[in-house]
């Protein structure tokens, strides 16, 4: 019964102007975004013969008597690392490549002071654009990063390491790394758009629905799934083209490549695990359906109480960025609350790299804490539901 | 069966659109519902639909009340309301509309396919809506409410916009539904079309059922002739003998206890003053002039 009223609301939902708009527009930035962006992407840490090779040659003929202690100290090492890197790229031993790399990046790491006036080494050009008043710090948080992941890929077993896998190139790694950019909130927004006017334009068609043997609040859970599939099957249309644009180019990838998470313990040093991608993208998966059903219940719960459908579309999707309201450096830290705020956990993907936690600078932002808030949330709006759908007079049609 | 215990409906500036109505409807009935527009028809189906609320009184169907949501899609199953065809879903085609009646109300008795081709709509069927004719709209509107197969059904003005042929044909369905043991409350404008097939005419005023009208019972028998301007001899003549004038002219004199004799004597009487002068009961147009029209 319900099955055949859901039929009729899918087919309602495709012939719907706005709806065919929204789904148009997220094919194009699809499409724009892996045709243009993908392939344009740089890694902050590329994998450079040349670079290497020129950088190893300078620093081998600056070594002279007269060379500055530190360099003295320092350039054999790196020289010597650097020839190790050439030597791994020149047999396409990526795992060994890895391996030396880290040693290079931890040792160029431990010799830039943030506290220091002046620096004889820098991390790579992209922590400083932007006159990045944080460059060291973001340039310290990158360089333990690919420091864990280049240590656990040179251990990987389960697979091929090519230089896409280093350069997280490959179609999972790119999503990961889109994931990671911010994609939730985008997709967020796309269920508010599909869901707020679903109970509305009943309206439209009132003497047709309003007699329905149906009870509100089931014809409000198959709207809800409704709206819960199209935005699903959008983010599976997502991931589809970017694969498909991705993987004959750069590979597949693998879902046991390890990934890092960013761990803050209180009172000790910061470091970085890492997990397997696969259990990165199915937590993401998990999160983001709880979000997307979380959303449109949401969104149609406020257009029942509104009886209007753009009040929940700024309600609902202001509350996807609002958490740029309260949201700075370190914030976390000093204000603890922030870390039991729900908008803190809209942007999964970096919650789930454990970026969140570098930006708030705590170690409680955690994706346990994030399902607890998103799953208590989902529970308190089936409550609310639940009640105004069951009071004795209610219909969704006015 | 559907029971309506002195329901009263009032809307602002409006006041009572129905006042403490009455009304109980068995299985296997065709009950007429006929007032001018504004009068409150459509709200007292509303009512029954629970769609708009009463201040007093409750709608009663097979015992159940609107007590809540559970009992709400309860009544809801045992009961269709005839859709607008303003509100149908352009994009889709009839056959989905017909699929969603038939799957929601349980429909085992009878296909959207045979419903389509009962009502021949066979050809246009499969198209989305937005192609029909307003014609084609009606009859897919009563084809839902057919395809619901619903004990009750409640149809408001079904025969609008339709020709005819397709009057004819949804009418002697309509017989058929009451052959099936469906309770149909109708509201429709075409009283003569109604006169033919319904059991009981409910005429509405002020909120009120006014007129009561049981078909089946022995209808009182008069002689009806119409003055365009009747003279005091003519106006005496109608008072004198107790005859019901009607604003539109017509003037019936009540035979009930008139001897043959007697009858002859009016027939004598009032022939010269009229062209058409018969004998039979007050039909369901002629009590609809003689209660609204001023």
């Amino acid at each position: 019964m319900t099955m055949m009223y859901f039929h009729v609301q899918w087919l309602r939902f495709w012939h719907n102007r706005k709806n065919q708009a929204v789904t148009l527009v997220v094919l194009i930035a699809t499409l724009a975004y892996c045709f243009y962006s993908v392939p344009s992407y740089q890694p902050t840490w590329p994998i450079d013969p040349v670079t290497i090779k020129a950088t190893r040659d300078r620093r081998r003929s600056e070594l002279s008597p007269f060379s500055t202690s530190s360099a003295v100290q320092d350039y054999p090492i790196l020289v010597k690392q650097a020839t190790a890197e050439l030597a791994a790229l020149d047999q396409k031993d990526y795992r060994a490549y890895a391996a030396v790399a880290r040693k290079q990046v931890l040792y160029v790491d431990e010799r830039i002071d943030p506290m220091a006036s002046i620096q004889f080494y820098f991390y790579p050009m992209p922590y400083y654009a932007d006159d990045n008043p944080f460059a060291l710090y973001d340039g310290h948080y990158g360089s333990q990063e690919i420091a864990a992941r280049y240590l656990a890929v040179s251990r990987y077993r389960g697979g091929t390491v090519t230089g896409n896998v280093l350069e997280e190139r490959t179609s999972l790694q790119t999503l990961q790394r889109t994931i990671s950019g911010g994609l939730t909130l985008f997709l967020l927004l796309g269920a508010v758009f599909l869901a707020n006017d679903l109970v509305t334009n009943d309206r439209r068609h009132r003497t047709v629905v309003q007699g329905l043997p149906l009870t509100p609040w089931r014809a409000l859970t198959a709207k809800t799934g409704l709206a819960w599939l199209a935005t699903m099957g959008i983010t599976g249309g997502f991931i589809l083209i970017l694969i498909l644009t991705t993987v004959f180019r750069y590979g597949f990838g693998s879902l046991g490549i390890p990934t890092t998470l960013f761990h803050l313990p209180p009172g000790r040093t910061a470091y970085f695990s890492t997990t397997p991608l696969g259990l990165y993208l199915a937590k993401w998966l998990v999160l983001l359906a709880l979000l997307i059903w979380l959303f449109t219940r949401l969104t149609l719960l406020l257009s029942i109480l509104f009886r209007n459908e753009y009040i929940p579309l700024l309600l609902a999707g202001g509350a996807i960025f609002s958490q740029a309201l309260y949201l700075e450096s370190g914030v976390g830290a000093i204000k603890n609350w922030t870390t039991w705020t729900l908008l803190t956990y809209f942007d999964v993907g970096k919650i789930l790299s454990g970026y969140q936690k570098y930006l708030y600078q705590t170690d409680q932002i955690t994706f346990n804490r994030g399902l607890l808030l998103i799953g208590g949330a989902v529970l308190l709006v089936e409550l609310i539901v639940l009640l105004v759908t069951h009071r004795r007079h209610f219909a969704l049609v006015h | 069966m559907l029971e309506i215990n002195h329901v009263t409906v009032s809307f602002p500036q409006k006041g009572h659109v129905l006042d403490d109505l009455s009304l109980k409807i068995n299985p296997g009935a065709i009950v007429g519902i006929i007032a001018p527009n504004g009068t409150g028809k459509s709200t007292l189906l509303h009512a029954i639909l629970n769609t708009v609320h009463p201040d007093s009184g409750d709608v009663v169907v097979d015992n159940l009340r609107y007590t809540n949501q559970k009992t709400t899609q309860q009544i809801h199953t045992r009961l269709c309301a005839f859709p607008e065809q303003s509100d149908l879903f352009a994009e889709l085609s009839g056959t989905t509309h017909l699929q969603l009646y038939a799957k929601l109300w349980h429909n085992q008795r009878t296909t959207p396919a045979s419903i389509s081709a009962q009502l021949h709509m066979t050809d246009y069927i499969d198209q989305p809506v937005r192609t029909y004719s307003l014609g084609m709209k009606q009859r897919l509107c009563f084809a839902m409410v057919l395809a619901s197969d619903a004990p009750i059904m409640l149809l408001d003005e079904v025969m609008n916009g339709l020709d005819p042929i397709n009057v004819a044909l949804i009418s002697a369905i309509i017989e058929q539904l009451r052959t099936d043991g469906k309770l149909i409350v109708i509201v429709s404008h075409l009283l003569t079309n109604l006169q033919e097939y319904t059991d009981r005419a409910l005429f509405m005023k002020g909120g009120k059922f006014v007129l009561d009208v049981d078909m089946h019972a022995e209808q009182p028998q008069y002689l009806k002739y119409t003055l365009a301007n009747p003279t005091t001899t003519q106006q005496q003549f109608a008072q004198t003998r107790h005859a019901l004038v009607f604003p539109n002219g017509l003037v019936a004199l009540p035979l009930t206890d008139q001897t043959d004799d007697q009858i002859a004597e009016w027939l004598a009487t009032v022939r010269p003053w009229s062209a058409t002068v018969m004998v039979g009961p007050i039909t369901l147009a002629e009590h609809f002039s003689r209660l609204y029209e001023s």
